[in-house]
């Protein structure tokens, strides 16, 4: 009889395990309402970075990035580009920073979209004036693209820039540089104050 | 009493089976997850069963096997080790472009299975054998892979048998059993463990307890193991079988590969075994390449990662070629030149690339044929002046000069406009590439955006390594014609005409137009038939002797006028 309920108690122990086991492998099965991922939403901006030109002792540009408060941190996007738009104050035009969006240039929007591979990518659309006022030559054009790029690239959730002239895509802006293409932070050329 | 015991018995049978019965089942809507090797890979979006077949995002990587889209974008083409290239349809989905996992897995030596009831896709490196060579004595277990796996080795008793555990990897079908009966093996089976799928397990069922001895390392792509069992408690016999000397011993493991690239054109592939090794290259077309094959070695190395921009080099591809062959497949960006050498630490092997022209020194001017690119043109005027000139006007200007400079010294140049006309930026390079030409140049004036600046000098600008001694060339002959400030050879990425051209290219910045003092200068005849002169000389100094750097600064001292350096590649200096 003992070893009746021995195997009567095994089989218990099996049927259990087993019902563990399973469980173990497949893991609890997912709520079917609750998404599997809940992304924390990342603290707003209270500032922005924005990068002007700054001529450097031995000729060459480069983008210097300045602080700009956020009043509306629901477009962080669209305040960076304006205040790019806006230029340097005039303090910091006496320290020698530039303006780099051609006179006349406008933020027609802004919009983060998710890409293929590519991660979230801003899409700047600017008016006509930024290819048709552009008056500089390659280097030149490397920073207005850049100031563009840098700029938004900087956001917390943007990966990299896509660039429009009145809503479509430009082969360049200047002739020189491939506008058409996904632009991403360049770090290359960029001097931040203290680097001075 | 009997009767109690009898139903608590029958009640736990049927709480047992009941527990077993109500297990839950895989809800239909879980998310399919992938798991590579043993290890859960991010797959966002996740997999989805298309057709019933397992289909991942066209963002999803297996480690670092390129992945692309044809031009038609039909296509993903999945390129694996040695020189494998899986094609399979890209398939459009709920917005999202996937391709189907398990067929592209199967091109490139991977494999990749669907495990339902996990809601899962295994993907790893294929076991492709699993093969016993029995002798009287002892047995010899080959296990191959292309790419390196890791296994362990257990021995199990009642009955003994030998566990050899492979993770991280998958064999070819589910199961298999090959009957062997000698050496003491009566059978091999190996299969996928049912419990872990992502580890196969193979079984050797034996007659007794085993002695074993393991040919190969822990992580290797072909597992060797020799297997025996003993006679009595003291064989020796066995044991001097066992430990008899390998034949089958590879000579090194390829243990590293990087790629090395200088500022003057040299790409380097280094290829580091732990022995000293040989191989041979076989140069590959569609897509170009060149295969380095090294015989006598495994493979433990992982591929490099080749940063954007690397000269010549698209990718690097390792693989186990045949059973002792390593093969390292350069995927190429640029026509090049190759050399295969021996390095100098022992067991380096160097495979060195270099531009086309770069390599096989031209000897002078005549046959070398020279796009000529004025800038911007037709509805792009490109930069204006302080005096209110169009750069477009001056680079025409300019070109002009040096295209008749040119034809005047025998070469063949030619102009992606000769008027004004509104061409295309991909475009320019676009009829250079076709054309095949030896160099192109684009020209053109600079600005710093302001109307009136104080930046004035020379900037030259090349975006491919193989572009430098040209761009240097032309660099230092304008500088010192022009004795205009030196704004420096500097490499640019974006610049469309010099990263599209596949030959030797350059962008010249001839002066800024926004400087009163250059501008003026730009807009007099003489000084843009300076320019010229200075842009067909450093053409003349680039084509006209080797580009190593001590014979172009010997030969740029020299200051040779134009008339004898056209005459000099005609004649004089053919021979030397």
């Amino acid at each position: 009889m003992r070893r009746f309920l021995l195997l009567a108690a095994l089989m218990l122990l099996a049927g259990v395990v087993a019902w563990w086991g399973m469980r173990a492998t497949q893991g609890p099965p997912p709520a079917p309402s609750a998404p599997e991922v809940i992304a924390p939403a990342p603290p707003a901006p209270r500032q922005v970075a924005v990068y002007f030109a700054r001529e450097m002792p031995d000729g060459r540009f480069v983008l210097t990035p300045v602080q700009r408060p956020l009043a509306n941190p629901a477009a962080p996007a669209t305040a960076a580009l304006q205040a790019l738009v806006d230029g340097p104050t005039s303090a910091e035009e006496r320290d020698g920073l530039l303006p780099t969006l051609p006179g006349g240039t406008r933020v027609l929007g802004v919009r983060v979209e998710q890409s293929e591979g590519d991660g979230s990518v801003a899409i700047a659309n600017l008016s006509r004036e930024l290819a048709e006022n552009f008056n500089g030559g390659s280097g030149w054009e490397e920073i207005v693209l850049y100031s563009i790029a840098n700029t938004l690239d900087a956001l917390a959730g943007v990966d990299a820039v896509r660039l429009q002239v009145e809503g479509a895509p430009v082969e360049s802006i200047g002739g020189h540089m491939a506008a058409n293409e996904l632009l991403r932070y360049n770090d290359r050329i960029v001097v931040r104050g203290q680097d001075r | 009493m009997g009767k109690a015991v009898r139903s608590a018995f029958r009640c736990a049978l049927v709480i047992g089976f009941l527990a077993v019965w109500m297990a839950p089942r895989p809800a239909a809507a879980a998310t399919p997850r992938v798991v590579i090797g043993d290890r859960t890979a991010p797959c966002e979006p996740p997999p989805v069963l298309i057709d019933g077949e397992v289909h991942v995002p066209l963002a999803f990587r297996y480690g670092s096997l390129p992945i692309k889209v044809d031009s038609d974008g039909e296509v993903v083409i999945v390129r694996g080790p040695g020189d494998l290239e899986a094609r399979v349809p890209l398939v459009l989905h709920e917005g999202h472009a996937y391709y189907a996992i398990a067929r592209a897995s199967a091109g490139v030596q991977l494999n990749a299975r669907w495990v339902e009831r996990l809601q899962k896709v295994f993907i790893a490196p294929r076991i492709s054998s699993v093969r016993p060579d029995a002798g009287d004595r002892v047995l010899t277990l080959r296990v191959t892979t292309a790419y390196p796996v890791t296994y362990r080795v257990e021995k199990l008793a009642d009955p003994p048998r030998l566990l050899v555990e492979v993770s991280g990897a998958q064999l070819y079908t589910d199961a298999t059993t090959v009957p062997v009966a000698r050496a003491g093996v009566r059978q091999v089976r190996a299969a996928q463990y049912s419990f872990d799928p992502s580890v196969v397990r193979i079984v050797l069922d034996l007659e007794g307890a085993a002695r074993y001895r393991a040919l190969s390392a822990e992580t290797t792509t072909q597992i060797r193991l020799r297997i025996g069992v003993p006679a009595d408690p003291s064989d020796a016999d066995l044991d001097r079988l066992l430990e008899a000397p390998d034949a089958e011993a590879v000579l090194a493991d390829v243990a590293g590969v990087g790629v090395e690239y200088d500022d003057q054109g040299n790409t380097r592939v280094v290829v580091r075994a732990t022995a000293p090794v040989r191989g041979s290259v076989v140069r590959l077309q569609s897509p170009p390449r060149l295969a380095v094959d090294i015989p006598n070695t495994m493979l433990r190395a992982e591929p490099p990662l080749i940063t954007p921009g690397t000269p010549f080099v698209a990718g690097v591809r390792l693989g186990q070629f045949q059973d002792t062959v390593t093969r390292v497949v350069v995927d190429l960006s640029n026509e090049v030149e190759y050399a295969l050498s021996e390095g100098a630490d022992p067991g380096t092997l160097i495979l060195n690339l270099r531009a086309v022209l770069g390599l096989v020194p031209r000897r002078g001017l005549p046959g070398l044929t020279v796009m000529l690119d004025p800038g911007h043109g037709g509805s792009q005027p490109g930069t204006t002046g302080v005096s209110g000139r169009k750069e477009k006007e001056l680079n025409l200007d300019v070109a002009k000069r040096v295209y008749a400079l040119l034809e005047s010294a025998g070469a063949r140049p030619e102009m992606t406009r000769g008027s004004d006309d509104t061409v295309g930026l991909y475009a320019r390079p676009g009829m250079a590439n076709a054309k095949g030409v030896h160099v192109f140049i684009s020209i053109h004036a600079n600005s710093t955006g302001q109307r009136v600046g104080r930046a004035r000098g020379i900037e030259t600008y090349y975006c491919h390594a193989h572009s430098l001694p040209l761009a240097r060339a032309v660099h230092r002959q304008l500088v010192s014609e022009l004795k205009a400030p030196d704004r420096k050879v500097i490499r640019r990425p974006g610049l469309v005409v010099t990263r599209e051209s596949k030959m030797p290219s350059i962008l010249v910045e001839i002066g800024y137009m926004n400087h009163p003092e250059e501008d003026r200068l730009l807009g007099t005849p003489e000084y843009r038939q300076r320019v010229a002169r200075a842009i067909f000389n450093g053409i003349a100094v680039y084509c006209g002797e080797s580009v190593g750097q001590e014979d172009l600064e010997s030969r740029e001292e020299e200051s040779v006028p134009n008339e004898a350096l056209a005459g000099a590649g005609a004649s004089g200096e053919e021979g030397q």
